[in-house]
C-alpha cells in the first residue's frame, strides 16, 4: 500500500512483513550552479507539498488522470532532491531494505535506460545505504543535479535520451527484501537501536519563508508558463555534485518481486509549474527557492555522505547518461542565456559530512 | 534562525534597502536596524506584525504564527464561542500524521 502522508510518500507491506516500509519525500533545494566545477550537496529546504492526482481529477490534465498518483509544484530550473527515509524496527539492529527503482520522464536516473515493469539488475538503488538521490549518475561518485524543464521545452533528459518528451515527472518503485532474506540477514535483538536516518536541513523554519530575488526569479517564472498544455515539467541535468549511489551489496535475488501488486509498489510523481499548481489546486505554490550565490552568502550549510560500509560499491555512469548535456548547455544551443550559474565558493568548514550512523541537524 | 535574521533575509532576498521597508512598514530605520541586527526583541504588537508582514509581501497569519502571536480576529472568535474553539482545540491535539493519511491510487502508465 502506496500512503501521502503529511507531504512523504509511504510504501508499506504487512503481508510482506510487519517491518516493511519505507518512506520517500521530495525536498526543496536551491540549484547550484553549472559551471564545470563539482559542489558538494546543498541542503534540504523543506518538503515540496504533495497533492494527491485522484482529488483532482477533474482540473487535471487527462494523461494525469489515467496515470494516478501524485503531484508537486516546481518552478522551472528549480532543484528537487529524494530523501528514503528508512523505518528502523525497534526489534531488529537495522531498517527493512529495499530496492528503489527513480525514474525521471521513464528514464532511469541511475542507468538512463527506459522504464520498465520489472526489477533489473543495476538499474535501482538500496535502502537504507543510499540516504538520498540529488540527480541523473553522470560520472563514478558524481550525479547531475534533477532540476525541472518544461515538457516540450527540449531541455529534459527524456527529450534527449528519446527525442521526444512524452511522460516527465517522477517515476518510482519498491521492492522490498524477501521477507526470509530479512529474517535471516538481521534477527530479532533484545537491545534497541534507533535513528538511522541522515537529515540534511536547514532548520530555517517553513521553506516557503526562502524568497528569490531578480533576474533569476524573473526567468523561472516567465519560462515556467510555457509548459504545454498542463502537462507539466520533466526532469533536465543541472550542475554536478559529488555524491555516491551505491551498487547492489545484498545481490539480486534478495527482492521480492512478486510479493506486492504492481499499482501499490510503485508512483507516478507529477511536476506542475506554478501556475498550473494554482489552476488545479487554487492554492498558491511555495515562493521559489533562494540562489545559490544567497546560500553562500547566508552561509547555509552542504553535505558530503561518506560511508565506511566495506561492502558497499560506488555506481559508475552509464552509457546513456555519461555525457548528457545539462539544461544550461541545452538552454544556449537553443540561444537563451539560463542566469544562476555563476561560481560560488564553498567554504571547507560549511561542508558537513555525515554517514549513515549520524543523525544531523542543528543551527547554522 | 532569529526573527531578526530572518526579517533580513527577507528583505534582502526581495531587494529593499532598510531605510525603505522601514518607511514601507510604517517604523523607524533604527528600530528596525536594532530588530534586524537582534539587538531589540521582536516586536509583539500585533499591529507593527502585519505592518511588516505587509511590506514584505507575506503571508500575515503565518508571519503572526512565527513568533507566537495570536492575531485579534482569531481572539475574537475564540471569545465568540469559546466552546466551539475547546472542541477544535481537542480535535487539532488528536489529529496525527496517520490519522491524515491518504492513499495513493495508480493509474496506467
Amino acid at each position: 500500500m502506496l500512503q501521502l502522508i503529511n507531504n512523504q510518500l509511504t510504501f508499506s507491506f504487512p503481508n510482506v512483513h510487519p517491518d516493511c516500509k519505507v518512506t520517500i519525500e521530495f525536498q526543496r533545494t536551491f540549484r547550484i550552479p553549472d559551471d564545470g566545477k563539482t559542489y558538494p550537496l546543498p541542503p534540504g529546504l523543506g518538503t515540496f507539498p504533495l497533492k494527491l492526482v485522484e482529488e483532482h481529477a477533474d482540473c487535471v490534465h487527462p494523461e494525469w488522470k489515467q496515470r494516478g498518483g501524485v503531484f508537486l509544484p516546481m518552478y522551472q530550473a528549480e532543484a528537487l532532491w529524494v530523501r528514503f527515509v528508512p523505518h528502523v524496527s525497534p526489534r531488529r539492529r537495522h531498517a527493512y531494505p529495499f530496492a528503489i527503482k527513480l525514474s525521471a520522464g521513464k528514464r532511469s536516473a541511475v542507468t538512463g535506460k527506459k522504464w520498465a515493469a520489472v526489477l533489473r539488475e543495476g538499474d535501482y538503488c538500496i535502502i537504507p545505504e543510499q540516504p538520498w538521490i540529488d540527480g541523473f549518475v553522470t560520472e563514478h561518485g558524481r550525479v547531475a543535479q534533477f532540476i525541472a524543464a518544461p515538457l516540450g521545452s527540449g531541455l529534459t533528459v527524456e527529450g534527449q535520451l528519446t527525442g521526444k518528451e512524452e511522460f516527465g515527472g517522477i517515476q518510482i518503485e519498491a521492492f522490498p527484501m524477501l521477507y526470509t532474506e530479512f529474517d535471516k540477514r538481521f534477527p530479532k535483538i533484545k537491545e534497541t537501536k534507533t535513528g538511522g536516518s541522515i537529515l540534511r536541513c536547514c532548520s530555517l523554519g517553513d521553506a516557503s519563508q526562502l524568497i528569490l530575488g531578480g533576474k533569476t526569479m524573473d526567468w523561472m517564472a516567465v519560462e515556467s508558463e510555457r509548459s504545454v498544455e498542463g502537462r507539466g515539467m520533466g526532469m533536465g541535468a543541472g550542475g554536478s555534485m559529488k555524491q555516491e549511489v551505491f551498487e547492489d551489496k545484498y545481490g539480486f535475488e534478495v527482492w521480492d518481486r512478486n510479493a506486492v501488486p504492481v499499482s501499490e509498489r510503485r508512483v507516478f510523481v507529477h511536476l506542475a509549474n506554478s501556475s498550473l499548481y494554482r489552476a488545479i489546486t487554487g492554492e498558491s505554490p511555495p515562493q521559489p527557492p533562494i540562489t545559490a550565490e544567497q546560500a553562500a552568502r547566508y552561509g547555509y550549510p552542504w553535505f558530503e555522505h561518506y560511508n565506511d560500509d566495506f561492502d558497499l560499491r560506488v555506481m559508475g555512469a552509464s552509457k546513456k547518461l555519461k555525457g548528457i548535456k545539462t539544461v544550461k548547455e541545452l538552454a544556449e544551443a537553443q540561444g537563451k542565456q539560463m542566469p544562476g550559474n555563476e561560481t560560488v565558493t564553498v567554504p571547507k568548514c560549511k561542508v558537513v559530512k555525515v554517514n549513515p550512523g549520524e543523525v544531523r541537524n542543528g543551527e547554522w | 534562525m532569529k526573527f531578526g535574521e530572518r526579517l533580513r533575509a527577507l528583505r534582502e532576498a526581495r531587494g529593499l534597502g532598510l531605510r525603505e521597508f522601514a518607511r514601507k512598514a510604517g517604523v523607524s530605520p533604527t528600530y528596525l536596524s536594532r530588530v534586524e541586527n537582534c539587538k531589540e526583541n521582536e516586536p509583539k504588537k500585533e499591529e507593527t506584525l502585519l505592518k511588516l508582514a505587509e511590506a514584505l509581501g507575506e503571508d500575515p497569519d503565518f508571519f503572526l504564527a512565527s513568533v507566537g502571536v495570536i492575531s485579534s480576529d482569531v481572539r475574537r472568535r475564540m471569545q465568540l464561542n469559546p466552546r466551539l474553539f475547546a472542541k477544535l482545540m481537542k480535535l487539532l491535539k488528536a489529529v496525527s500524521d496517520e490519522s491524515l493519511a491518504k492513499t495513493v491510487r495508480d493509474g496506467k502508465w
